[in-house]
């Protein structure tokens, strides 16, 4: 068996493991041909769905006791860091509440809850909360006197080119690691033009952990989140693909298809938002409806696109490389291929001259001086390529 | 600790079956605790409940083992709570 069998075995079977209904003939028929074992793990933990896998395969008889050990070990070690971060999550909440802060929870243990029913079947490696932008400074602030450490000077929260091309500041518990990404906006300008998302919704969704309402955003307004993120990230990791495909499966009631539709054609990012769709139906057999399902056909660039991101993830590339480092170059050009007129001209353009949030980290003008940060975008780029390749 | 003793269940602590095992977890302090099956029935009877002598009423009739034997069980089981900051006692 060769190298590419092997790999297109394993991540069938990984993408079986992940399914909304899956076939346990198909399971076991794909168990009895996997060749690598350790291989077959790593992927799973890299693409974040390890506890899915573990969940569908450890009580099949082909899998050796030995490797069942080791599965279940790994399993364990995910349960306990995420109830590790899913208390994080409940306390900080807890703070922000009683000091007036209203925060959404994004991903993390609320999706997990979610589309799995159970924090611990999803793997997360941080939290993310969503807070209006006036209120940032003083929840970064609480939380400082409370055991967590911005990772950057708290001051950086009144720079207003930080408030505007950036859109969260991180902030680690001191005792147990746990990062939490306090988020002001969503999308950057750079991947979303307009946004009409009403992010502070009073139709706002609640899930239930631990006996604690915790509220996160609207169905629609996540699904519309969800796609974009991981088109953004060309759907590197299995996991958001499976995130798409449970909300979509178990939330059908409360999907609005008229208002997704226009929402995505308004704010432009149809490509991104059919890309999303097509990448979960073609891995996980996603039903979609058949307006989808006729644009994803019809559309040139999201079929090139999803042909491309099912061959990164069928060799291999991202469990190889780090995230990174990948270089998805054929994506890279069918995204810039899709900017018909200027795809290149503007890449250039925002590579050289776009002042990214990074630039502002490495130090904090005054607003009146911000005008120095493409200075600074020009002497980043300059380190980094030159200098150091040196 | 007596069968009249009131006890709480402070909001830190988070419970999560993973496979065969009941983990509790007590996020004021990040200490993990690992129980059995006879002691996430228990846990799971306390949720509901204030007090010991409650808990002895609803779980005697699930255990099928001498009432003071199952008494003694409770109370070893909820000093080792206590001991563990899992439940705040209050004598009455």
């Amino acid at each position: 068996m060769n190298n590419n069998t092997t790999l297109q075995t394993q991540y069938d079977l990984l993408a079986e493991c992940c399914k909304f209904s899956c076939d346990q003939q198909k399971i076991d028929d794909l168990v009895s041909k996997v060749m690598d074992w350790e291989s077959l793990l790593h992927s799973a933990y890299m693409h974040g769905i390890f506890p899915l896998v573990y969940s569908a395969l450890k009580s099949n008889p082909h899998l050796s006791h030995e490797w069942k050990e080791k599965f279940k070990h790994t399993n364990f070690k995910i349960a306990q860091q995420n109830l590790l971060m899913t208390g994080d999550l409940l306390k900080v909440l807890q703070l922000l509440q009683a000091n007036d802060i209203r925060a959404i929870a994004l991903k993390g243990p609320v999706l997990s809850q979610m589309i799995h029913g159970d924090v611990t079947k999803r793997q997360f490696s941080d939290l993310d909360l969503l807070i209006a932008p006036s209120q940032m400074y003083q929840a970064v602030k609480i939380l400082t006197q409370n055991g967590y450490a911005p990772e950057y000077d708290i001051k950086f929260l009144n720079n207003r080119t930080l408030l505007k091309v950036g859109k969260d500041f991180p902030v680690k518990n001191s005792d147990n690691d746990v990062l939490i990404e306090f988020h002001w906006q969503l999308f950057l300008k750079r991947y979303i033009k307009k946004s009409n998302i009403n992010l502070f919704s009073e139709k706002n969704h609640h899930c239930m952990i631990n006996h604690t309402s915790v509220e996160t955003l609207e169905l629609n307004a996540m699904l519309l989140y969800l796609l974009l993120h991981g088109s953004k990230h060309y759907w590197e990791r299995i996991e958001w693909v499976v995130d798409i495909d449970r909300l979509l499966q178990q939330y059908k009631a409360d999907i609005d298809w008229d208002l997704l539709k226009s929402m995505a054609k308004e704010m432009e990012i149809e490509f991104m938002f059919y890309l999303g769709l097509a990448v979960s139906k073609q891995l996980l057999d996603t039903p979609l409806e058949p307006f989808a399902l006729s644009y994803i056909d019809t559309d040139e660039y999201v079929q090139k696109a999803l042909k491309a991101i099912i061959h990164e993830i069928y060799t291999d590339t991202i469990v190889h490389e780090h995230s990174e480092l990948v270089s998805f170059e054929n994506l890279n050009k069918i995204v810039i291929m899709k900017d018909k007129t200027n795809g290149w001209l503007r890449q250039y353009f925002v590579t050289f001259f776009e002042i990214k949030e990074l630039d502002v980290y490495m130090v904090n003008l005054p607003n009146y001086l911000s005008y120095l940060y493409h200075i600074v975008r020009l002497y980043r780029l300059f380190n980094l390529n030159i200098l150091r390749r040196k | 600790m007596t069968l009249q003793t009131h006890y709480s269940i402070p909001t830190s602590i988070m419970l999560q079956v993973v496979d065969d095992e009941v983990l509790l977890f007590n996020s004021a302090n990040g200490q993990f605790f690992t129980i059995n099956e006879v002691g996430a029935g228990m846990w799971e009877v306390m949720q509901d409940y204030t007090a010991l002598s409650d808990v002895l009423n609803e779980l005697k009739e699930y255990f099928e083992v001498p009432l003071e034997k199952l008494t003694a069980d409770l109370i070893v089981f909820g000093e080792s709570l206590e001991e563990q900051q899992l439940i705040v006692c209050d004598e009455q």
